[in-house]
């Protein structure tokens, strides 16, 4: 599986290309936390998560996968860029707490990343006559 | 790294270094920062700044402290005068902020010594 980088993320303009880079698919065969999540609920709630959470958070602005313009009100996770194992968790990897391979994210996203659920995207609609009057349309 | 405190400020901000049109609030949130820092017992004397001359090395502060310094004064100052708009962003930055205080006056009670408190005996 190829390494997937903060640094090579936010080259990408659009916020859907950031996503298919991201993207997972629910890769089959891959090994979850399952019954040791015990482990990464451990993780979540140390000192150095909480650390670098911050720093995150702070670094992309608060915005849905770093980009400009798609701030986070409610539901914000921050997503390990290459999927974490409990392997990794219980050999001290250092890169699961580096910066590089961590980007802020929404529920929504995260979800859409690792199942391939449809991204939300915020902004205005595209407006057609007569779309205000509810009891008209269709 | 930019020398001058203003200017590296400004280009943290995402401000063009030649756009002076918010120096005036830039510069009185870089000199509370400093304010802070003189209170911690970081900076051994109040220092403050008044436009773009002013370098890094005003503060006087060796390596390891001058680095939290500098990203105590950004982070304040983008604080005060881009404030976050969500509760996310608002509770990361102060994260950070508390966590170069504690630091930076856990360095100063470290480097200086801690504070011996003056007993005056006045004599009746």
């Amino acid at each position: 599986m190829a390494i997937r980088t903060y640094s090579e993320l936010i080259q990408a303009d659009a916020f859907v290309d950031r996503f298919d880079y991201l993207k997972l698919d629910g890769q089959v065969g891959h090994e979850t936390f399952g019954f040791d999540r015990h482990l990464n609920q451990q993780f979540y709630a140390s000192p150095q998560w909480k650390q670098i959470r911050a720093y995150v958070i702070s670094r992309d602005n608060g915005c849905d996968l770093g980009f400009p313009g798609y701030e986070i009100a409610d539901g914000l996770l921050i997503h390990h860029i290459n999927p974490m194992t409990p392997h990794d968790l219980v050999s001290g990897e250092e890169w699961i707490l580096d910066p590089e391979y961590l980007i802020t994210t929404t529920k929504q996203t995260h979800n859409a990343i690792h199942f391939g659920a449809d991204i939300y995207q915020p902004g205005v609609p595209d407006r057609t006559p007569g779309d205000t009057k509810l009891w008209q349309r269709g | 790294m930019e020398s001058s405190i203003l200017i590296a400020t400004k280009e943290i901000l995402g401000l063009d270094s030649d756009d002076d049109a918010f120096d005036l609030d830039i510069v009185t949130h870089i000199n509370t920062s400093l304010s802070v820092l003189f209170q911690m017992g970081v900076l051994l004397e109040p220092k403050s700044i008044q436009d773009m001359a002013a370098k890094w090395d005003l503060l006087a502060l060796e390596p390891e402290v001058l680095n939290m310094a500098r990203s105590y004064i950004f982070l304040k100052t983008q604080f005060l005068w881009d404030p976050p708009t969500t509760s996310f962003l608002i509770k990361a930055r102060q994260d950070q902020i508390a966590e170069l205080e504690y630091r930076m006056a856990a360095y100063a009670e470290h480097a200086q010594g801690p504070l011996i408190p003056v007993v005056v005996v006045i004599d009746p």
